[in-house]
C-alpha cells in the first residue's frame, strides 16, 4: 500500500467504527433477543410460523410489496423513457420535478394523500360534485391507500435508477435499428428493453426491499387496517411488549432480504448493471 | 437520371451551416467517397440520406421518386456507423439476422442468409460471440454485415475505419472494394483521409464548409484540383504565389517559359497561386528541360520510404520536397541545396 493508499483507508475507519459500534452491534443483540427472550431456544421461531395473525401480515405485506413494485417499475419506465427523449431544456425541468418529492418529509407526503383520497376529501368531493358517482370512494385506509401512497414515494428513486440505466443505451443503437426496417414496437421490445434489463432488475430489487420493510406510508395510509410486518414488529415491540416474536419476524425478515440480494447478484442482468457500462 | 440524386440540399444547425445547397448525382453501383475536413458536412448529407437528419430545403430522388421525407426505416439503406452501433445483447448471427426478423422472412431462409453473409464478411466461425467479444475489426466486418444482409439499395459508411490500426485499415479497405465488386450495391463513403478515398472510390467528392467543391475520379483530383483548399487538402501539395505577364512565368525569381497549362482567362496574370508536388521537385540530379534554383535546407525528417525535406527558396517561400533518403542523408539544416523541377509538374489554381 503506498502512503496515499494508507491514509485513504486510514479515513474510513472512524465512519466503519461507528457503523459497528451504533448500528451491528445493537442489530446483533436486538437479533439475539429472538432466541432469548423470553425462554431461551427456537419458541418464538414456532410461534411465528405457527400464527395465523402473523400469517395474514406476511400475505399483506407480499401482496402491497408486489402490486407496489410492479405500478412502480411500470410507470416509472414510462417516466425514464419519457426523460431520455426530451431536449435537455425540457429534462432538466422534468428531473426537478422528479426530485422534488424528496424534499416533502414522508410524512407529509402521507398526510397529503389522506386530504385527498379520504371520503369528503378532495378526489371524492370532485368526483361526487362532477356527478361522476354518486356516493364517495373507499380509497384510503385500505390497501389501495396505503399502494397509492407507496408507489408515490417509491417512484423517485425508481425512475432515476432507469432514467440512469437508459441514458447509457447509444442512441447510435436506436439509429442502427431504425435504418435496418425497425419500427417503434420492434425497436421497444427487441433493443429499448432488453438493454434496460440491468437497470429493471436493480430497481425492482430496491423496491422491493423497500417495501417489504415500509412502516411510515403503511402506518398513516392504512391507520392499522392494513397490518405489515414493519407496523406489526413495531407493535409488538412498543405496545405488547412481545420483544422475542418481533425480533424474530425481524431477523427472518432480514434473512429474506438478504436472500433476495444474493439470488439477484447471481442473475447476468445485475451483473451486468454492477459492472456499469460494459455490456 | 442518375440512381441517387440530391438536389441543392441545404441543412444549418442555429448559425452553423451544414449543408450550403449540395449538389450530387450518383450512379446505381458506383463508391462515392465523400471526403472533406472535419466539421465540413460529410456525417450531415450522409444522415440525410440515411433519413436520419431533415435537411431545411432540397430534395433526395431515388430513381426518380422524391425520398426526402421518407423514414429511415423505409428506406431500405443499409448504414455503418462510426463506432459500429451493434446490439450488445445480440450474438453476432443475431444481429445479422436482425433486419432479417423484421422483415419477417421465414426461419430457413433467415439461417441461410445469415451463414451467407457470414461467409462474405469472414465471420463463419464467430456466430454465437456477443459483440463485446469481437476485436474493433471483427465488429466493423459484423456491422458491414448486418447492413448488407437485407440486401440494401445503398450502403452508408460514415468513417467505418478511422478507430482502426493501420494494418487492419489497409486490409479492410480491401475487403469493403471486394464486397462492393461482389455485392454491387452502392456504396457512399464518408472519411477525412484522402488516402483511404484514393484506394477505394470510383469518384471522390470533396468537401469544403458544407459545400462540394470538386468531385471526380481519385486520379482526376490528384491530377487537377479545382482550388487552392483542394490543392492544399489533397497531399500536402506546396501552395505557392508566382508571378507572370502572360507569357513567362516568374517562379521563385527564376523566369521560364509557360507551361501549356495555363490558361490567361481561367488563371488570370499578374500575382497568381499555383501548386506544385512534393514528389515532383528533384533534389540535386537534374533533368532534361528542368529549371533548377538554389534553396536553403531549412528541415529533413524521415518519412519511410523518403525522406521529407523542408527548403526555403530565394524568395522566401517553403517548400516541401520528398527526397530518396541516399539524397537526403547529405543535408543538414542551414546548408544550401539546388534543386529542379519541371515546368510541366506546376499546376494552375483558377481566379477565386
Ligand atoms: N446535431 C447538431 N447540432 C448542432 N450542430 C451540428 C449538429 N450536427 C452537425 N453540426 C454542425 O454542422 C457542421 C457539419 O457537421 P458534420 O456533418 O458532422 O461534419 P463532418 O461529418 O464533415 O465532420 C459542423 O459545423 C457541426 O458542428
Ligand atoms: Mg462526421
Amino acid at each position: 500500500m503506498s502512503s496515499f493508499q494508507r491514509w485513504a483507508f486510514g479515513l474510513t475507519v472512524p465512519a466503519a467504527l461507528l457503523t459497528i459500534c451504533l448500528y451491528v452491534v445493537p442489530i446483533l443483540q436486538v437479533l439475539a433477543l429472538s432466541f432469548t427472550e423470553p425462554t431461551f431456544g427456537l419458541g418464538n421461531y414456532v410461534e411465528m410460523f405457527g400464527s395465523a395473525a402473523i400469517g395474514r401480515v406476511v400475505r399483506t405485506t407480499m401482496i402491497v410489496s408486489a402490486v407496489t413494485t410492479v405500478l412502480t417499475i411500470v410507470m416509472s419506465y414510462a417516466v425514464a423513457f419519457a426523460l431520455v427523449h426530451m431536449r435537455p431544456a425540457a429534462r432538466r425541468v422534468a428531473l426537478f420535478m422528479v426530485m422534488v418529492p424528496f424534499w416533502v418529509s414522508v410524512l407529509v407526503r402521507a398526510f397529503a394523500w389522506i386530504t385527498i383520497l379520504r371520503r369528503n376529501g378532495v378526489l371524492n368531493s370532485a368526483l361526487v360534485g362532477s356527478g361522476a358517482i354518486a356516493e364517495p370512494l373507499e380509497l384510503v385506509y385500505n390497501q389501495f391507500g396505503v399502494i397509492v401512497g407507496m408507489v408515490h414515494y417509491m417512484m423517485p428513486f425508481a425512475i432515476l435508477l432507469l432514467y440512469a440505466n437508459l441514458s447509457e443505451i447509444d442512441p447510435r443503437i436506436i439509429q442502427a435499428a431504425r435504418s435496418l426496417g425497425a419500427r417503434p414496437v420492434t425497436i421497444f421490445t427487441r433493443v429499448w428493453l432488453p438493454l434496460s434489463l440491468p437497470g429493471l432488475a436493480i430497481a425492482s430489487l430496491f423496491i422491493v426491499i423497500f417495501s417489504l420493510g415500509f412502516l411510515v406510508t403503511p402506518a398513516i395510509l392504512g391507520a392499522g387496517r392494513v397490518l405489515m410486518v414493519a407496523e406489526y414488529i413495531s407493535v409488538q415491540i412498543s405496545s405488547t411488549l412481545r420483544w422475542g416474536v418481533a425480533t424474530a419476524l425481524s431477523t427472518t425478515l432480514l434473512l429474506v432480504v438478504g436472500l433476495l440480494v444474493a439470488v439477484a447478484a447471481r442473475s447476468p442482468a445485475l451483473r451486468a448493471a454492477f459492472e456499469g457500462g460494459r455490456r | 437520371m442518375a440512381f441517387l440524386d440530391i438536389r441543392t440540399l441545404r441543412k444549418a444547425y442555429g448559425s452553423a451551416i451544414a449543408l450550403d445547397g449540395v449538389d450530387l448525382s450518383i450512379n446505381e453501383g458506383e463508391f462515392v467517397t465523400l471526403l472533406g475536413p472535419s466539421g465540413s458536412g460529410k456525417t450531415t448529407l450522409l444522415m440525410s440520406i440515411a433519413g436520419f437528419t431533415r435537411p431545411d430545403s432540397g430534395t433526395i430522388l431515388l430513381d426518380g421518386a422524391d425520398i426526402t421525407g421518407v423514414d429511415p426505416e423505409d428506406r431500405n439503406f443499409g448504414l455503418v456507423f462510426q463506432g459500429y452501433a451493434l446490439f450488445p445483447h445480440l450474438s453476432v448471427a443475431n444481429n445479422i439476422a436482425f433486419p432479417l426478423r423484421v422483415r419477417k422472412w421465414d426461419k430457413a431462409r433467415i439461417a441461410a442468409r445469415v451463414d451467407e453473409v457470414m461467409k462474405l464478411v469472414g465471420l463463419d466461425k464467430l456466430a454465437a460471440r456477443k459483440p463485446r467479444e469481437l476485436s474493433g475489426g471483427q465488429q466493423q466486418r459484423v456491422a458491414i454485415g448486418r447492413a448488407l444482409a437485407f440486401g440494401p439499395k445503398i450502403l452508408l459508411l460514415d468513417e467505418p475505419l478511422s478507430a482502426l490500426d493501420r494494418k487492419l485499415r489497409d486490409t479492410m479497405q480491401r475487403e469493403l472494394k471486394r464486397l462492393h465488386q461482389e455485392t454491387g450495391v452502392t456504396f457512399v463513403f464518408v472519411t477525412h483521409d484522402q488516402e483511404e478515398a484514393y484506394a477505394m472510390s470510383d469518384r471522390i467528392a470533396v468537401f469544403q464548409n458544407g459545400n462540394i467543391v470538386q468531385i471526380g475520379s481519385p486520379r482526376e483530383i490528384y491530377r487537377a484540383p479545382a482550388s487552392r483548399f483542394v490543392a492544399g487538402f489533397l497531399g500536402g501539395n506546396n501552395i505557392l504565389s508566382a508571378q507572370t505577364d502572360g507569357a513567362q512565368l516568374d517562379l521563385f525569381g527564376i523566369r521560364m517559359p509557360m507551361p501549356a497549362a495555363y490558361d490567361r482567362t481561367r488563371h488570370g496574370d499578374g500575382a497568381i497561386t499555383v501548386w506544385v508536388r512534393p514528389e515532383d521537385i528533384a533534389l540535386g540530379d537534374v533533368a532534361p528541360g528542368a529549371v533548377c534554383f538554389s534553396v536553403k535546407v531549412a528541415d529533413v525528417s524521415f518519412v519511410g520510404t523518403s525522406e521529407r525535406v523542408t527548403v526555403i527558396t530565394a524568395d522566401g517561400q517553403e517548400l516541401s520536397v520528398l527526397a530518396p533518403s541516399a539524397i537526403a542523408r547529405e543535408l543538414t539544416p542551414g546548408s544550401t541545396a539546388t534543386c529542379a523541377l519541371l515546368p510541366s509538374a506546376i499546376g494552375f489554381l483558377a481566379r477565386e
